[in-house]
């Protein structure tokens, strides 16, 4: 094909080059692109998991177990008694725009024997963490969430948690705290049967489940991966379209050169010497 | 008109051509506008909500742009450059409106140009 001649002038060449490198950049976009939305559709799956029906803790969890993919914000029961010796608060925590603190409370699942962190509730005054009873059988529902980081102690000049009291709803500190086998979660509270914290301490309020981030949709993301492939795609036909316009040119020249020729050469011959 | 390598070869192609440049320069510029009325009302990048919906439709809109601004570079001569830049003026508010008017106006003289030479007897 003579427009190959032409494409592989340095110039076009050169421009090819620079065309590769478009596409293959616009190409690495679009991959990243779809891996957004491949995360945000697994995001999806996540915030899918409070809608999946009420469990009891022993199919989610195996005590020290490792945490499921699926379970943040699982709603799940659990039944045990709490053992109030074990009681930690978490501070500072906000609710509502109010400082204060977490209540935690180990429960003892009965069927296990394991202690799940409880987070019963929210007090604004430490006084206010009353332990319930720990003769009591309890039922507690609530939704599942994986434990927090380390609390970066004395950091930023915050003082250190008082004694009973930690930074942050960190696990590995508090199956140093507790005896036993430790679930790798910890559970907000939504309501307990029998309601033991609003009748040993009215003042504990029940935390809500915060709401798991995220957001945009999958198929966004997978558009612009698409939008990017389209543009690199793009990026070789501009390429391919003007080797075909500087070929044509090229073309036009010298077949009207050849013309030129032509007719001098039969002005000064008297014949067509030439097809 | 400094920009111009060789005449236009097809004149009936080349004002088509300016004609959608000219529909996709509008239709960019305002999909543009929208886009950024609608960031600005959600309070910045990133925060989902309808900006989620109107981006990836701006984003095929300025593909089409684009389309319509290689489609007309050809036909009319332009530079690899002047293409690029131009398709560039589609990431600026109210640019494209304003690079539409000069681009519109620079064509036309070109077409009448080409015309005019279309009229002249061929030897």
């Amino acid at each position: 094909m003579p427009v190959l001649r032409t494409a592989v002038k340095p110039r076009w060449l050169g421009l090819l080059a620079c065309v590769i490198a478009v596409m293959v950049t616009f190409g690495m976009l679009g991959l990243w692109q779809l891996n957004v939305a491949r995360d945000k559709g697994r995001a999806q799956e996540v915030r899918s998991a409070p809608t999946q029906p009420v469990a009891d803790i022993a199919t989610v969890l195996i005590p020290h177990g490792s945490f499921p993919h699926d379970g943040n914000g699982r709603r799940i029961t659990a039944t045990g008694r709490y053992d109030g010796s074990g009681q930690v608060l978490v501070t500072p925590r906000l609710l509502r725009g109010v400082h204060g603190y977490w209540v935690v409370t180990p429960l003892v699942v009965r069927s296990t024997g394991a202690r799940i962190a409880v987070v019963r509730g929210f007090v604004t005054d430490p006084a206010q963490a009353i332990a319930p009873d720990r003769g009591t059988e309890v039922t507690v529902s609530g939704t599942l969430a994986p434990g927090e980081s380390p609390a970066s102690d004395g950091a930023h000049g915050a003082p250190a948690p008082a004694d009973g009291q930690l930074g942050a709803l960190d696990l590995s500190l508090l199956v140093n705290r507790w005896p036993g086998t430790l679930y790798n979660a910890f559970v907000f509270a939504t309501a307990e049967a029998p309601d033991l914290t609003s009748v040993a301490s009215p003042a504990v309020e029940r935390v809500p489940p915060p709401a798991l981030v995220g957001g945009g949709l999958s198929w966004r993301n997978a558009g612009y991966a698409l939008q990017w492939w389209v543009f690199a795609l793009f990026a070789g036909y501009m390429w391919w379209r003007m080797v075909r316009d500087d070929y044509e040119t090229q073309r036009r020249e010298t077949q009207r050169r050849d013309a030129e020729r032509h007719d001098t050469e039969r002005h000064e011959t008297g014949e067509a010497t030439y097809v | 008109m400094s920009e111009q390598v060789r005449p236009i070869r097809d004149v009936a192609a080349a004002r088509k051509a300016l004609g959608f440049f000219k529909v996709m320069a509008i239709t960019a510029g305002s999909a543009l506008f929208v886009l950024i009325v609608i960031i600005v009302i959600n309070g910045g990048f990133g925060k989902g909500g309808p900006s989620a919906v109107w981006s990836p439709i701006h984003g095929a809109i300025y593909f089409v742009f684009v389309l319509s601004i290689a489609n007309l570079g050809f036909k009319v001569g332009w530079s690899l450059p002047r293409m690029i830049l131009t398709m560039m003026s589609g990431f600026v508010p109210v640019l494209p409106f304003i690079v539409e008017r000069k681009v519109a106006r620079e064509v036309e003289v070109q077409l009448a140009t080409a015309d005019a030479q279309v009229a002249l007897p061929r030897d």
